[in-house]
């Protein structure tokens, strides 16, 4: 008697679940969401340690953006940059925040992941720094914005002229070539 | 090999959420550590080293995602002294599962809401195959005297 009230205790404890038509699908896009998450924190890490050595080597900005200018999509990314820092001024978290100069937005660095080419774009801020961008290349830009994600600094990151290929965890730097002027079609940093 | 896990999570999905769950404490976090854990699943299969049955290991995977799950639940709910206060069906309930530890707890929920067998328990637990007997005969008799008032009242 006990041993049949123990199960239907149990049974009454955790209801029976249904199948889930869509449930392998949400599976593999975690998977690929979490992948994705790594492969950005890498380049963010690379972005904020080539910062400091940019500055400390004097990198001008002058040389800094001389790569491919960042298309239409990045740019209204970088306009979204300047709403939040004048957004945070308006809210009092801060008394002044950079802004970038988006029409000189360009891009930086491309890295090679499992789940495609990840960009970082540059432009130069107005208190001598650098706002960032990183983006999936291969990512469909939502409406005119890059799905991405930025931050600004007030110190310089370093030329634009490496191109870093490979899985994340094993990157092969190599020059990109130095002439990529605003003719050039294809809007990726070192395409 | 994803093929396989494919194949395992169409299965036997609601066993797996049912038994999350019950670790977990909660429906939700538990079919929430389901996907996660199988999530993972995909992303490690590389490291799948074929020793044990490929069943066990996802088991393993998922059993930690409930444990993580419930860890965190109790965090957010300050439950850290009543583990047992909230059920997973939202109503509370009359089983009295405070009363075993977290082992026999989930040595009984894999074999009750996974049907699974005592080698695939061990293997899932990371414990020996001796011992889930041992131990589900336990967490049942202790939760047979707790409802023997009940039962006869």
């Amino acid at each position: 008697m006990t041993e049949t009230r123990i199960d239907e205790l149990l049974d009454e404890h955790v209801p029976a679940f249904e199948p889930r038509l869509d449930g392998w699908e949400d599976v593999l896009a975690r998977a690929h969401t979490t992948r994705r998450r790594y492969a950005a924190l890498a380049v963010a890490a690379l972005a904020l340690l080539l910062v400091p050595t940019a500055v400390a080597l004097r990198w001008q900005i002058a040389e800094l953006f001389q790569g491919t200018p960042a298309p239409p999509a990045v740019s209204t990314s970088f306009e979204g940059l300047n709403r939040f820092a004048d957004a945070t001024i308006r809210a009092g978290f801060a008394r002044q925040a950079p802004h970038a100069d988006v029409s000189k937005a360009h891009g930086v660095i491309q890295i090679q992941t499992a789940d495609g080419p990840q960009d970082l774009w540059a432009a130069p801020n107005d208190e001598g720094g650098v706002c960032w961008f990183i983006d999936f290349a291969n990512d469909q830009p939502s409406g005119n914005v890059q799905p991405g994600f930025g931050a600004c600094v007030t110190s310089s990151p370093p030329a634009p002229d490496i191109l870093l290929e490979g899985p994340a965890w094993m990157l092969r730097i190599r020059r990109c070539p130095r002439s990529m002027g605003m003719s050039t079609p294809t809007p990726r940093p070192c395409s | 090999m994803i093929d396989d896990l494919e194949e395992l999570y169409r299965t036997q999905r609601p066993q797996f959420c049912r038994a999350a769950a019950a670790i977990a404490g909660d429906g939700a976090l538990g079919e929430d550590a389901v996907q996660d854990a199988f999530a993972k699943a995909v992303r490690k299969r590389r490291s799948y080293r074929g020793r044990g049955s490929l069943e066990s290991w996802v088991w393993r995977i998922v059993v930690n995602a409930a444990r993580d799950a419930r860890r965190k639940r109790r965090a957010l709910v300050g439950l850290r002294d009543r583990p047992e206060a909230a059920s997973p069906n939202g109503h509370g309930d009359l089983l009295p599962l405070e009363l075993l530890t977290d082992r026999q707890r989930e040595v009984l929920f894999l074999h009750y809401y996974a049907d699974l067998d005592y080698a695939t328990i061990a293997e899932a637990l990371g414990i020996r195959g001796g011992t889930v007997g041992a131990t589900l005969s336990t967490a049942r008799r202790v939760l047979r005297q707790a409802l023997a008032p009940e039962v006869k009242s």
